[in-house]
């Protein structure tokens, strides 16, 4: 998993009014890259119940930092175990979100302030 | 010492994707060789190649079509052919001591290019994560031997042109010397990729097109040759020793009745004329 941040397609990371939950945007990859009926999943559906394994994890692993725009640390994921159920999988990647997002609007405003100080003493 | 009988074939080729549609191409003379459809064609200066119109969603299933490279779909679809003609019917004592033997020059080098695409050329560090498994060139028959759960030897060659001529003999030198029954053999090609076909383009090796029949491009023999054309595909045989064919009642389509080894230490690209190779 690499470290650098990746451009995810779009910033939006189903919380505020955001149209498409995460929890939809999940079932997408995996109704699209491994032929799970979107409707047939709930919060409650276990990964290991729509066998994916190890090695389909990676690849899921992989298509969520894209779908996303997020890193996933390496100690993160081993997920089959972290996170048994879609919605325990959906948190996790909401958190993420909101911690790049974060790291994102923390840093202009540090560099603002540092760049108003000189003009303002 | 065994006799061996070659009791399935199954192939994948620009020339026909089943042996009996193969066999009809040869023997009707059709070329399989003609203008690479694919988009990098342009930037060749030798565009013609044998490629094979490959739909691997015919055969796979998308999550695990994904982990195979084209080198690896081909195999796998010449060995579900063989086995499916040889009629067999796997059970534990077979498969325990069964094999898989399989040639390829250049592996899963679709993949390797797309890796290298991406790192290179993207300057994205996004590599699939089933790179590796797509472009190791014993994947294919690795795959294989999981596929039909053939948990003897398990060995790819690659020595070039001969690599799946050097993989069916092993086999049968395997069978021939008692060690197992039932062996699957040959070759898998794919590597019909802007980076190979700029690769021979530059050793100056390929066939120039025929301008008015592209298809007539490769002239062996012809005083106005010009040099090879490349192709892509896969061939698989069932090799299994002969009184276990003969017992079980197998379609026998041959028997392999020798293999012999050597190298040929002239040159690296020119082989020797005036001794036997």
């Amino acid at each position: 998993v690499g470290s650098q941040a990746h451009p995810g397609k779009s910033g939006n990371g189903g919380h505020g009014a955001a149209a498409v939950s995460t929890f939809d945007r999940l079932s997408d990859i995996l109704n699209r890259d491994h032929a799970v009926s979107a409707g047939s999943l709930t919060a409650d559906t276990t990964l290991a119940s729509l066998a994916i394994d190890s090695l389909a994890l990676i690849e899921l692993i992989f298509a969520i930092e894209d779908t996303f725009g997020i890193s996933v640390p390496d100690a993160d994921a081993d997920m089959a175990k972290e996170f048994g159920t879609l919605g325990e999988l959906s948190n996790y990647v909401d958190n993420l979100i909101m911690a790049r997002d974060a790291a994102a609007s923390a840093r202009p405003v540090a560099v603002a302030r540092e760049a108003r100080l000189p003009a303002a003493e | 010492m065994k006799r061996v009988a070659i009791t399935g074939m199954g192939i994948v080729a620009p020339g026909g994707s089943s042996p009996d549609e193969f066999y009809a191409g040869l023997i009707a003379g059709r070329s399989s060789i003609r203008r690479l459809p694919t988009d990098f064609a342009p930037q060749l200066s030798t565009r013609i190649a044998a490629f094979i119109d490959f739909d691997p969603a015919l055969h796979f299933v998308p999550p695990h079509m994904r982990m195979l490279d084209r080198v690896s779909q081909f195999a796998l679809v010449a060995a579900a052919q063989a086995i499916g003609a040889a009629r067999l019917e796997l059970n534990d004592a077979l498969r325990a001591r069964a094999g898989v033997f399989l040639g390829t020059g250049m592996g899963g080098a679709n993949s390797i290019e797309e890796g290298y695409a991406t790192l290179f050329r993207d300057g994205s560090d996004r590599i699939k994560p089933f790179s590796v498994l797509l472009a190791m060139n014993n994947a294919a028959a690795a795959w294989i031997a999981s596929e039909y759960q053939l948990r003897g030897p398990s060995l790819t060659y690659s020595t070039a042109c001969s690599s799946s001529a050097v993989a069916i003999g092993e086999a049968w030198q395997r069978i021939r010397h008692g060690e197992t029954e039932l062996m699957l053999a040959g070759g898998s090609e794919a590597a019909l990729t802007m980076g190979t076909m700029k690769a021979w383009e530059s050793l100056r090796t390929l066939a120039t097109e025929d301008r008015e029949d592209p298809a007539a491009s490769c002239k062996p023999f012809s005083r106005n040759r010009s040099g090879l054309v490349l192709g892509e595909g896969a061939a698989m045989f069932v090799l299994e020793e002969w009184e276990h064919a003969v017992t079980r009642g197998a379609p026998i389509q041959a028997e392999l009745v020798g293999y012999g080894l050597s190298t040929d230490c002239e040159h690296i690209t020119r082989p020797q004329s005036a001794r036997p190779g």
